[in-house]
């Protein structure tokens, strides 16, 4: 089961992407203001996110759907 | 003595057939063979290829196949459009959020999308640079969440949204003009196409579900040849890719291999 953290952009650079199950940092989603992205994992919280909020699929997706970060374009 | 194949159409094809039934389809000119399990289509001038055991699942989060932009992904060159379609099996697992299905866009240009809106209609854009100046429709509903179903968008290359028409499961549906802007043709731009995710000067967005079988076509499709596609996997000769998504994003036809993005699923047992 996939498990999902919050960071901020500032962070991606300390982002290993050896641990994670994004390709990189160019192929991250962010928030429509640009400041906030995430990042997912299937075994074990990497040590690099220790302490961060963990979200299940349906949370994120959640999270996801709000203005933060989905523009309410009609498409 | 010659032998005379028996013939039969896409829509009245025999309902219990045995292996190596043979048939002549007068409707779509394919010539059809049982192998037991699903009906195998042939064309003197086609492509056929056998119902896949895999597709690709998007988590709806941000998961995505890119292509690298390629010449032959792009159908205007400023001045004038040439014709092109394209198709898919989808499975959104929502009828309410967005559904990208094909897109070549970035932040600030565009070519063309083709997707479901948040209230389950399926659409299309044909940008002249941006979604600002382009030539769209829109269906009225028809799809249906967390079941398979083949959907085509065809284009005359007319540079009117009147050359644009829309298919769902094989049937052509009326369609609402959401064009905006003046419009004279597409550009051949240089942004990758992607599978599953839509990126505009909005923000960027991603498909929750599965999609299978996805074929970019440089040609205007009729309704015999969608009826091709969607009954016997018989994709014409002018087919410029296609993604079986058999463990994979690699073209079946061209040379346009995608890449799975952020642990796309590419290998989902999930299938129409």
């Amino acid at each position: 089961m996939k498990t999902y953290v919050i960071i901020d952009s500032s962070e991606v650079g300390s982002v290993d992407f050896d641990q994670v199950l994004e390709t990189s940092a160019e192929t991250l989603r962010f928030s429509l203001d640009g400041t906030k992205t995430f990042v997912k994992y299937e075994d074990g919280q990497p040590s690099f996110l220790w302490g961060k909020t963990e979200y299940t699929h349906e949370e994120i997706l959640e999270v996801l759907a709000t203005d933060e970060w989905t523009s309410d374009e009609p498409i | 003595m010659p032998t005379t194949i028996p013939t039969t159409t896409s829509s009245t094809r025999p309902g219990s057939p045995s292996t190596g039934d043979a048939y002549f389809e007068t409707d779509t000119k394919n010539y059809i063979i049982y192998d037991g399990a699903n009906w195998r289509g042939y064309n003197s001038d086609g492509l056929s290829f056998t119902k896949g055991t895999q597709s690709a699942d998007f988590g709806g989060t941000n998961e995505y196949v890119s292509i690298a932009d390629s010449d032959s992904l792009s159908f205007g060159n400023g001045s004038s459009d040439s014709a092109f379609s394209i198709t898919a099996w989808i499975k959104p697992d929502s009828s309410t959020g967005g559904f990208r299905i094909v897109s070549k866009s970035d932040a600030s240009n565009a070519e063309y999308l083709f997707a479901t809106d948040g209230s389950g209609n399926l659409r299309v854009w044909i940008c002249d640079n941006t979604f600002s100046n382009a030539i769209g429709k829109r269906s009225t509903g028809g799809l249906t969440a967390d079941t398979w179903q083949h959907v085509a968008m065809t284009y005359s290359g007319s540079g009117a949204s009147s050359g644009i028409k829309l298919y769902i499961n094989n049937s052509a549906v009326s369609l609402t003009d959401s064009s905006s802007g003046s419009y004279t043709a597409m550009e051949n731009l240089s942004m990758d196409v992607d599978i599953g995710r839509f990126v505009s000067s909005g923000g960027t967005s991603y498909s929750d579900g599965h999609m299978d079988d996805v074929a970019i076509i440089g040609k205007e499709l009729s309704a015999g040849e969608v009826s091709s596609i969607y009954n016997s996997n018989l994709y014409p000769v002018e087919t410029v890719s296609l993604y079986r998504f058999e463990g994979n994003a690699n073209d079946s036809v061209g040379s346009n291999n995608g890449t799975g993005q952020n642990s796309v699923v590419l290998n989902s047992t999930d299938v129409r």
